[in-house]
């Protein structure tokens, strides 16, 4: 069947290519003559004219040229499905490629797209139906969003999405944490009266599933076990609300629910070794742990735009998440003592709350034609208040003799209250069209209470509240110079008195600058700086004595790219992207129970450049050629010292790419595409892999005006 | 280099700081709001604006905009124009001085904010939207029309819609700049429009672990809100009040009798770079052990929460070189304090 499908595709575009040399294109017909596509969109508009002119040769090969629609049928439909097989060849390391990009070969659906639109602009039903899908028939990535509406009456919006997620790295907890799941999240959203300047109403669902067959690990009397785990959660929500004019406000209204189910169980399919040498064994392992979750959620806004000199925006959201959980484990094996394990059997019950108040108030004053001042503040608290009671019941014995049980029985609480406070205040000046300014001023004010409390052995082991002020200057521009170069700049700086972790800064001083240049509509350069300096000169107490104990860390990137449409038979696509980082950071450690003061260093070098050609090499035919390349040229670290951890990831993908379309018939095209993954892993070099994607399809396309 | 680089900013900034005759005109003229101080008889109808506007009319009368005329709540409404004037503002001067452009309000040479401030009069109404002016786009002076063409809309062509995923995984195919795509008017699909400005973003996504964004399965916009929102990065809340990521990423949520407290007071950029990293699972550092160090060091009296390794941790075996093969649950657990399970 396989092999069948396959021949068919390749025959049908190779007896496509006879039948289109034996009869030769209608030059009047707008699909074989590029030219009279110029000429009859030249007829419609200016813009089109222009877009026209700018299209893609695949595009132009595909596309049909619109004019102005004669309506003849009650809906013009619009459709193409692109289908065929793809191959693949691969050399190397399996698992790696499947992590990072797992496309296999067999039938796929690659594209399809449908619009149906009712000739004469309005229809009893609907006024557009669009519906997009990709990937359906086995690719890692599955998509497809569709659209309905009817103006003045509902719009609907669906989204469906199935993800294969599959992670089986070897440089990952040694390998042991494993995924081949699948994802599904769907998002369904309609909308009442969607024009309607005083009311509207929203009904939404979404729905999210993971399933599937993971690996973790567990520790287990001071040695891991690797466990399978099938996956199996999933997450309902729902949504409805309402946006209403009232006198001067506009309204929203939202109240959602998200219910949360996770049925994950854990378990061993027979006796397990522990990965550090010792008597510890898993003879027999099985662990439940059903979790039901539910989030109900509300949501009020407020907009009120006053003389149209002051525009309001304020928001309230309030969530309280609830979690209830049982954990119910059994183990039989032999513990660290060498003593047999007869049965270890823990029972944990609980229950969690969050509940999470969030406020934002925006406020911007028009204060002049050119002068703005604004304000935003944002609020947000929350706190977690989680308990448990576990009941364990060890039975172990040695030498066939049963040793006392082992009883535990602990109730533990943990809180976590976060609060926020945030303002930030500025002013944007517009001199005149080609330029505008701002420049603001930002404080935050966060504080954390941690409190953990465990019977027995008792006693209140909360830590103070801890503060975190930050206060930061920011500011920007835009300019237009020419009326081809528009720029982009703009700045932030802020100091801190304290942070929460130690990778958070004290100091940070972030600039960006953009440059956008379109000599043309057929021409665009851009290119951006962006630069992040963070900084945390913390010092350390040992004994009387104050070590530098900090942590620094600076980002450059610079990237520049080129998009140029000489002609509209050829395109041609440009970019090099450079990413730097570099970071410091003062850690401590313990080397054999010696307490160690060492560094930990992290470097990023990675060059991405790629390079596009879209070709129309004849009326009919297409050709897309591509390269890329990514490479992390690691730097040289020096000799290696065990007080000196050194983060690196050396690698290098390259990927060329071609794909030739021909346009057999009106409706029909031939295509057949290759690609190339090399995968060279520096780091590791068992991990580098090489694929060959190659894939042979048929698009089919339907246009009825 | 800096003087250099201070010179050829301020040569720049006065470049564009003095704007030409024709800027000054068209500010003066866009500055009224038309529908604040016009009396309904200065406006004359999208009929009349057609005769000598044929193409965008036609255009124009394609697009979601032009049905508002036939809809309750809009039509027969002083206050509310539709069709061309209601962006425009009246015509009636326009008319009269035989389309003198200086009559009546052009897009062209209208700064940034003006040209969104024509859109907000209507499209502020939502909350999506009703925070553009202080969202990093509005602040940044990204008009709206930088990413949507109100009357450019052609009879859509099949390819707008995404390309074919056997291009998509690379996506280079460069898509067509001008032509409008089917949904909210953009002038291109995502993420090329996006990649436009930020370009950076296509080598995070190239890297060799990613969202699926070139793939097609998912969007910029499904987890940043380009109109603003209150959060940072004009990021998107999953559940009212939580981080986007959790929209997907369910088992996260929690909340956890034990919570891993950094993710919530911090948020997953702490440990993950969400749209790109060359570390597995998204990690901001190859080797995990560092990443949980550079929190968990203390020495003496410091003040941060992170408690510091317990001295059987030894560094030197290959067991506690990966933090997580024990703290399995490190975003947070019901059952273990350690997040062993």
């Amino acid at each position: 069947m396989r092999v069948l499908t396959i021949v068919i595709l390749i025959l049908a575009g190779a007896a496509a290519i006879p039948a289109q040399d034996g009869r030769p294109a209608d030059p009047k017909s707008p699909e074989s003559n590029p030219q009279a596509q110029k000429t009859k969109v030249d007829h419609a508009t200016p813009d089109s004219k222009t877009s026209e002119s700018e299209q893609t040769p695949s595009q132009a090969s595909a596309q049909t040229p619109s004019p102005t629609p004669e309506v003849k049928a009650p809906y013009a439909i619009n459709w193409s499905t692109e289908f065929g097989w793809r191959f693949k060849a691969l050399d190397g390391n399996e698992n790696e490629y499947r992590s990072q990009l797992d496309y296999d070969r067999g039938m796929r659906l690659f594209s399809g797209s449908f619009l149906a639109r009712p000739g004469c602009g309005t229809g009893p039903l609907f006024d557009n139906l669009l519906v997009n899908s990709v990937g359906w028939g086995g690719d890692p990535t599955q998509y497809t969003h569709a659209q309905i509406d009817k103006v003045g009456w509902y719009r609907f919006i669906a989204t469906y999405r199935r993800f294969a997620y599959f992670n089986n790295l070897a440089n990952l907890a040694l390998g042991q944490h494993t995924a081949d799941n699948t994802y599904e999240i769907g998002d369904f959203n309609l909308t009442l009266f969607p024009q309607n300047p005083r009311f509207k109403a929203y009904l939404g669902y979404s729905l999210e599933r993971i399933k599937g067959n993971s690996r973790v690990t567990y520790d287990y009397s001071r040695n891991e076990f690797p466990i399978l785990s099938p996956f199996n959660t999933r997450a309902d929500d729902y949504v409805l609300g309402a946006d209403a004019k009232l006198w001067i406000f506009d309204i929203t209204f939202e109240q959602g629910f998200r219910f949360f189910k996770n049925d994950t169980t854990f378990d061993i399919a027979g006796p397990v070794a522990g990965n550090s040498p010792g008597p510890t064994m898993l003879a027999t392992f099985h662990r439940d742990l059903p979790t039901r979750g539910r989030i109900p959620f509300t949501e009020v806004s407020l907009h009120p735009e006053l003389n149209k000199k002051l525009d309001i925006t304020a928001r309230f959201v309030y969530a309280s998440a609830t979690t209830d959980f049982t954990l119910f484990e059994t183990v039989t094996g032999t513990d660290n003592s060498g003593n047999k394990v007869n049965l270890d059997r823990t029972v944990v019950n609980g229950n969690a709350k969050r509940p999470n108040a969030l406020g934002n108030l925006g406020i911007s004053y028009l204060a002049t034609k050119k002068l703005t001042i604004s304000d935003s503040f944002r609020f947000n608290s929350f706190r977690i208040n989680g308990g448990n009671q576990l009941l364990e019941t060890l039975l172990t014995s040695r030498n066939n003799m049963p040793l006392p049980p082992v009883l535990t029985d602990t109730l533990s609480f943990q809180l976590l209250s976060y609060r926020v406070f945030w303002n930030a205040i500025e002013a944007d000046y517009a001199f005149s069209p080609r330029l505008s300014a701002h420049v603001g001023y930002a404080h935050g004010d966060r504080r954390v209470v941690l409190a953990d409390f465990t019977v027995p052995p008792g006693g209140d082991l909360a830590s103070p509240p801890v503060t975190n002020n930050t206060d930061s200057v920011f500011g920007g521009f835009r300019a237009r110079p020419y009326d081809i170069w528009t720029l982009y700049f703009d700045f932030d700086h802020g100091t801190a008195d304290n942070v929460f972790t130690r990778v958070s800064s004290y100091n940070y001083t972030n600039f960006r600058a953009r440059s956008l240049i379109k000599p043309k509509k057929s021409l665009a350069i851009n290119a951006s700086l962006i630069t992040n300096d963070n900084t945390n000169p913390t010092l350390a107490q040992v004994g009387t004595v104050f070590i530098p104990f900090g942590v620094d860390f600076t980002t450059r990137i610079f990237s520049a790219s080129a998009d140029w449409t000489p002609c509209p038979r050829l395109s041609l696509s440009a970019g090099y992207t450079y990413s730097r980082v570099d970071s410091n950071a003062a850690i401590v450690f313990f080397l054999n129970s010696v307490q160690t003061t060492g560094t930990s260093k992290y470097f990023l070098r990675d060059n991405f450049a790629y390079a596009t050609a879209s070709f129309q090499i004849h009326p009919r035919a297409t050709l897309f050629a591509g390269f890329r390349v990514n490479r992390d040229n690691a730097p040289d670290t020096g000799p290696p010292s065990p007080r000196v951890l050194v983060s690196v990831y050396p690698y290098q993908r390259v990927t060329p790419e071609g794909r030739l379309s021909i346009n057999v018939r009106k409706q029909l095209d031939w295509n057949a595409g290759w690609q190339y993954f090399d995968y060279h892993d520096m780091l590791f070099s068992t991990l580098s892999y090489r694929a060959n994607l190659a894939y042979v399809s048929l698009t089919f396309k339907f246009d009825r005006k | 280099m800096l003087v250099c680089t201070g010179l050829l900013t301020g040569a720049l900034w006065l470049r564009a700081a003095c704007p030409s005759k024709a800027d000054e005109s068209e500010v003066q003229n866009s500055a009224a709001p038309p529908t604040a101080n016009s009396k309904s008889s200065d406006y004359v109808g999208s009929d009349l604006c057609e005769a000598c506007h044929q193409d965008q009319a036609t255009n124009f009368s394609r697009t979601i905009h032009a049905k508002l005329a036939g809809l309750p709540g809009w039509k027969n409404k002083p206050d509310k124009p539709v069709g061309c004037e209601s962006c425009h503002g009246p015509g009636k001067d326009h008319v009269e001085n035989g389309g003198d452009k200086t009559k009546i309000r052009t897009f062209k040479n209208l700064t940034p904010e003006q040209i969104s401030d024509v859109c907000l009069n209507c499209h502020a109404r939502e909350e999506e939207r009703n925070n553009f002016r202080r969202g990093d786009h509005g602040r940044n002076n990204v008009a709206c029309t930088s990413c949507h063409a109100t009357h450019s809309q052609l009879e859509i062509p099949p390819l707008t819609a995404p390309a074919p995923s056997s291009q998509r995984y690379l996506s280079s195919v460069p898509l067509d700049r001008s032509k409008v795509t089917p949904q909210y008017l953009l002038i291109v699909t995502e993420p090329k429009l996006c990649e436009n400005c930020h370009n950076e973003t296509k080598a995070q996504f190239s890297q060799p672990y990613h969202h699926r964004v070139p793939e097609g399965g998912m969007k910029c916009s499904d987890c940043h809100n380009p109109h603003g929102g209150f959060q940072l990065k004009q990021a998107r809340l999953a559940t009212g009040v939580d981080a986007v990521c959790l929209k997907c990423h369910i088992e996260k949520q929690g909340p956890f009798v034990f919570e891993h407290a950094p993710v919530k007071e911090e948020g997953c950029v702490i440990c993950h770079l969400p749209h790109g990293s060359n570390n597995p699972r998204l990690l901001r550092r190859s080797n995990v052990a560092q990443l949980c160090l550079e929190c968990h060091s203390s020495v003496g009296t410091l003040p941060i929460g992170a408690p510091g390794t317990p001295n059987f941790h030894n560094l030197a075996t290959v067991k506690f070189q990966n933090c997580t093969t024990c703290h399995v649950f490190i975003h947070g657990s019901n059952a273990s304090k350690v997040f062993f399970r």
